[in-house]
């Protein structure tokens, strides 16, 4: 047992520290100088309506409307995928499972693609949940069979199945409208400059979803064990693998559908956190969230620092990244996957 | 006190029969232990009991109730089951054996003292508490089937259902693990079915004993009762002696 094992609720702590630090470094720095008391006063102002020192309006449109936005929605889905992640990596018992395993992700890329062709790229989000939504329901039909008695792989098999029909349909859209699609494979290579409305329904679905995993997180442990010894100690496999993949479903959904497909961090913050703190889901879902926070807004923040780097997607920079990260970890920590 | 009841039961798949009418019994303090040629229909058995496998006919009775009236969560307080495979995981001992304390807590509210203490105490009585840090994986394979088993005590069960317990051990470990077993079953008022595939092991250690044959009861009743000549040539097809003395009575092939 590591030493970190033993003080989750010290190391969850400590990296929501670190997530409330990087924001705020993150909000200091841009193209505009904005000095650090104004960004704190305009942030506590904003947020708790907490007045403490006259900000410009510039100032407020510039720390509040702009950068606070894509950090908020960068935190938001970054938490999102990850705790998706981990519970689509218990559920299937695969260490490869990612929040695009059944197929979400092609669902809500064919619904943009349809709004864009269409030319109602002002629905685009709508769109894209649509085709989101249009995925989950047909996971839910594969899911109301009875996941116990189906194994796992067939499950995920379908999900791919799903999601190759999808692709295809997406593939012959492009094809067909060849002067959009330069626009589409750029939304496909995820970004978080693309959605400009309210964040509040997209924070409401991604707490949802997380205080569902964090009710059943003891569920998740036991089914750790199999889907087998998981019954013979009292979890009723089939109804905590459909609520959970119908919940975190809607949070991939979601948050595929504002910011595009952003691969990598559902597979891998998940996996460096049980590294780091072990398989108990009470920790590991709540350092997912975190940790996914993090790291797709430093992955973002990359993309904002020079104005070379600003064209990359930043779902580009989450697998350049990422990846050599992972290895690393994967190579030099003792835990296994699960 | 009556543990389990099954009655005209047909068990299996719904492409395969695989059980047959089979009738049984079973009281608190009883160390059933179930012997049969490979195929028989052991873990379809076992499967159908714990609640898992639902039985094509019959009935099951759990403490005099139909065990389908049950739901997991109920089920698992009354029956735990330690299966013939050990996993590897990173999971701690302790956090393992907490496991069986989960059809017992209440989702939101957590573990509780009580809980804390019965891991402990079962842990201390299978001789594992002092390896509470160790990951599983760190383990023997003794001590791992010792922590299944104690996992599966954490449940507090009335009916501890075990497929193989001793598959993986060396002969001081089948012996410890088996009287363990059976003490269990004596003072605590459990009723135990255990599949054996050693036949010695299951006349030494059974109260009653279970020979199953192409999916229904071949013999059934107390050890020395059971295991005649007759029946084991009629269930391996193949010619046995039996020996007695004062300590046990045991049988090996007559390969003459």
């Amino acid at each position: 047992m590591s030493q970190v094992a033993k003080k989750p609720i010290l190391l969850i702590s400590a990296c929501a520290l670190l997530l409330v630090i990087i924001a705020v470094v993150m909000l200091v720095f841009g193209t505009v100088y904005v000095p650090f008391e104004a960004v704190v006063s305009v942030l506590l102002e904003k947020l708790f309506g907490i007045e403490i020192l006259d900000t410009t309006l510039a100032q407020q449109i510039i720390v509040w409307n702009v950068r606070w936005q894509r950090i908020a929605l960068a935190m938001i889905v970054g938490s999102g995928l990850s705790v998706a992640g981990a519970c689509f990596q218990t559920i299937f018992k695969n260490p490869l499972a990612d929040p695009f395993v059944l197929g979400v992700s092609s669902g809500a890329a064919l619904g943009a693609a349809v709004s864009i062709i269409t030319r109602h790229t002002e629905l685009m989000i709508v769109f894209a949940f649509a085709g989101a939504m249009l995925s989950l329901v047909l996971v839910y039909l594969m899911g109301q069979q009875s996941l116990e008695l189906r194994s796992d792989q067939q499950v995920i098999l379908a999900g791919i199945a799903i999601g190759a029909l999808l692709n295809a349909l997406l593939s012959a859209s492009m094809a067909l409208n060849s002067e959009q699609m330069q626009m589409i494979v750029f939304w496909l290579m995820g970004s978080l400059t693309n959605y400009v409305g309210s964040l509040k329904p997209v924070i409401a679905v991604v707490i949802f979803g997380f205080v569902i995993a964090i009710v059943y997180a003891r569920d998740l442990d036991v089914m750790v064990l199999g889907d087998e010894d998981a019954q013979f100690l009292g979890v009723d496999v089939a109804k905590v693998k459909l609520i959970l993949l119908v919940a975190t479903t809607l949070v991939t959904g979601v948050c595929v559908s504002v910011s595009g497909i952003i691969g990598f961090i559902g597979l891998i913050v998940p996996h460096i956190v049980r590294k780091l703190a072990g398989p108990t889901h009470l920790v590991l879902l709540p350092l997912s969230a975190i940790l996914g926070a993090v790291f797709l807004m430093l992955a973002d923040g990359l993309t904002r620092s020079h104005p070379l780097l600003s064209g990359i997607p930043v779902g580009v920079v989450t697998a350049l990244v990422g990846s050599p990260f992972f290895l690393y970890v994967l190579y030099t920590a003792g835990r296994r996957m699960p | 006190m009556e543990i389990l009841e099954l009655r005209a039961l047909d068990a299996g798949y719904s492409s395969k029969l695989v059980l047959q009418d089979v009738h049984l019994m079973i009281n608190a303090g009883q160390f059933v232990s179930i012997v049969a040629p490979n195929g028989a229909g052991k873990s379809t058995l076992l499967k159908t009991v714990s609640g898992v496998l639902p039985p094509l006919n019959g009935a099951i009775f759990l403490k005099g109730k139909p065990l389908n009236g049950f739901s997991r969560r109920e089920t698992a307080r009354e029956i735990a089951v330690v299966g013939s495979e050990l996993p590897v995981l990173d999971y701690t001992t302790l956090q393992m054996v907490t496991m069986g304390r989960f059809p017992h807590i209440c989702r939101l509210a957590g573990l509780k003292t009580e809980d804390h203490s019965v891991v402990q105490a079962i842990m201390e009585n299978v001789g594992i508490w002092e390896k509470r840090l160790c990951q599983c994986r760190e383990l023997s394979q003794g001590e791992r089937q010792k922590v299944i088993i104690a996992r599966a005590l954490a449940q507090k069960p009335k009916l501890l259902l075990l497929d193989e317990p001793t598959a993986h051990l060396d002969i001081c470990n089948q012996f410890a693990i088996l009287q363990l077993i059976k003490n269990l079953a004596l003072y605590q008022d459990m009723a135990v079915i255990a599949v054996i595939h050693d036949i010695n092991l299951a006349l030494q250690f059974s109260t009653q004993l279970m020979f199953l044959k192409n999916g229904r009861i071949l013999a059934y009743g107390k050890p020395q009762d059971v295991a005649t000549t007759e029946v084991l040539k009629s269930l391996y097809g193949m010619n046995f002696n039996i020996y007695s003395d004062a300590a046990a009575t045991y049988v090996r092939p007559n390969l003459a």
